[in-house]
């Protein structure tokens, strides 16, 4: 049975250039309530060495991963069995490595793909080509603190947009690009990843990537599926074209301690298909309601819009797709 | 103690964005390597160039729509130079000290290594240093970079 956990996807420690201490930074997400968290130090595993061998130090499940921090971006790259060197990778020779890394069973998103780059920050902007976006399997579609006033995150945005568009079937993930813990705490989204049996573990959340099973939000969880004839579809799958029912379930009353300082409010939850909206349904509290849909090949998403952070109108959260064949 | 490595190398722009390899050879075991790498200046000191770099960037990567929360070019100032280190033994990639410090202090043993590197034996047999030249901004950097080999009880001299 698949079960939705609530994790942070980039996240530093001192041993690149984050202030915390593996143990410090396990302690933060602890209190932030989240199920896992995926460490992805800069161009080095050695925490993840230091926490094989001081594994009293993770209180929370930690996901093996390294951020490539190229001069031609910077990709997330999890669960890989073994090293591939991000120091040979050129702007148009990136799938080579891709394929390197997916045949060591690791996974790749692209981090902050339209960040500030050189030469503020070289390589946070994306530069590389990629020739098969099949090769990609998630994108850092939300960076940073306080997500939703980001304009590169509305840039990453359609970005994967266009992908989907394009047919390719690539996951949606948010990530804090966590460094350090300020006086001040800010608002986080999460990224939600869909387990089997609740498992948060390396292995698990690189297959539930694989999968599609994510979704982003900067407070309520949400549940959407598709039902076609005696078949239940959710985020991730695949169904065939044509009249369906569907189903979604917005609920602001889980982990809402951490959020609901930050005025955030759904007020519309809407469908989009193919980049188009087919289905617009006001919201206030739990939400939960069942709607017709007539399919066309592609992919279906559901979206939630309404306050954050003294801002109205803003999207909130997001689902990865359900495919239609 | 024996330095195996001492080199002295000049960054320029041009070097911005590409690795420059230094491999040396250790001829037996050691207890503990010791790196130090140091690179000057960190700082774009003039700001007129800074300035027209920050702004040129901000054009370049902020759309339109959004660039007046982003036209204070001093909250971008000042421009620095960053050079990384990352290691290999053999063909074992041993990591990374990706931080913006111009001047580091690592140590590389069996029985623990500094953050970035992860623990491995200061073993006989060929190690490449690889300086990862993210951004040179105006006048060249100097770059210095020093090996030390350490026999068991031999403590880094921190004059070196």
């Amino acid at each position: 049975m698949i079960q939705y956990k609530a994790l942070e996807m980039h996240s530093h420690t001192l041993h690149s250039d984050g202030n915390f201490t593996p143990e410090e930074l396990c302690r933060a997400a602890k209190q932030l309530q989240l199920d896992g968290i995926a460490l992805t130090d800069h161009n080095t595993l050695s925490a993840h060495a230091y926490l094989i061998s001081h594994p009293e130090a993770s209180r929370i499940p930690v996901v093996t991963g390294i951020e490539w921090t190229t001069f031609f971006g910077h990709m997330l790259v999890l669960g890989a069995e073994s090293s591939i060197d991000w120091r040979d990778a050129m702007p148009d020779t990136l799938d080579h490595y891709l394929k390197e890394i997916r045949a060591v069973n690791g996974v790749t998103g692209i981090a902050h793909p339209f960040e500030i780059g050189s030469p503020l920050c070289t390589g946070c902007h994306w530069d590389f080509a990629v020739h098969d976006w099949n090769l990609i399997d998630y994108i850092e579609v939300w960076s940073k603190a306080a997500p939703t006033t980001q304009f590169d995150n509305i840039q990453a945005f359609d970005m994967w947009t266009r992908l989907l568009n394009q047919g390719y079937k690539i996951a949606a993930t948010a990530g804090r690009d966590w460094h350090w813990e300020g006086p001040t705490r800010l608002h986080s989204a999460a990224t939600y990843i869909g387990v089997e049996n609740g498992e948060v573990s390396t292995r698990s959340i690189c297959d539930a990537i694989r999968a599609g099973r994510t979704y982003v939000t900067a407070g309520p969880v949400i549940d959407f599926q598709i039902s076609s004839g005696q078949q239940t579809y959710a985020i991730g799958d695949s169904l065939h074209s044509g009249s369906c029912r569907g189903r979604i379930i917005v609920d602001p009353t889980v982990r809402q301690e951490i959020w609901g300082d930050f005025g955030i409010k759904v007020r519309e939850v809407r469908i989009v298909a193919n980049g188009d909206v087919v289905l617009s349904m006001p919201a206030e509290g739990t939400q939960e309601s069942d709607f017709d849909l007539k399919l066309r090949p592609g992919w279906v998403r559901a979206e939630l819009y309404g306050d954050a952070l003294g801002e109205t109108e803003k999207r909130i959260g997001f689902t990865s797709p359900i495919y239609v064949e | 103690m024996k330095k195996i490595l001492n080199q002295t190398l000049v960054l320029k722009p041009e070097n911005s964005k590409t690795n420059v390899p230094l491999s040396f050879s250790l001829e037996k075991d050691y207890e503990r390597l010791f790196i130090r790498y140091r690179y000057f200046p960190k700082k774009v000191e003039d700001m007129d160039q800074a300035k027209r770099e920050i702004l040129q960037a901000l054009e370049k990567y902020v759309p339109e729509e959004s660039r007046a929360a982003y036209s204070g070019w001093r909250d971008y100032a000042p421009l620095v130079n960053l050079v990384t280190l990352s290691l290999d033994y053999e063909k074992e990639y041993l990591g990374c000290a990706h931080r913006h410090a111009p001047e580091q202090k690592h140590i590389i043993s069996a029985a623990g290594s500094s953050p970035g590197f992860v623990p491995h034996p200061a073993a006989a047999g060929n190690w490449k240093i690889v300086l990862n030249v993210h951004a040179i901004i105006g006048n060249p950097v100097t770059c210095q970079v020093e090996v030390i080999g350490l026999e068991k009880g031999e403590a880094p001299d921190d004059s070196i």
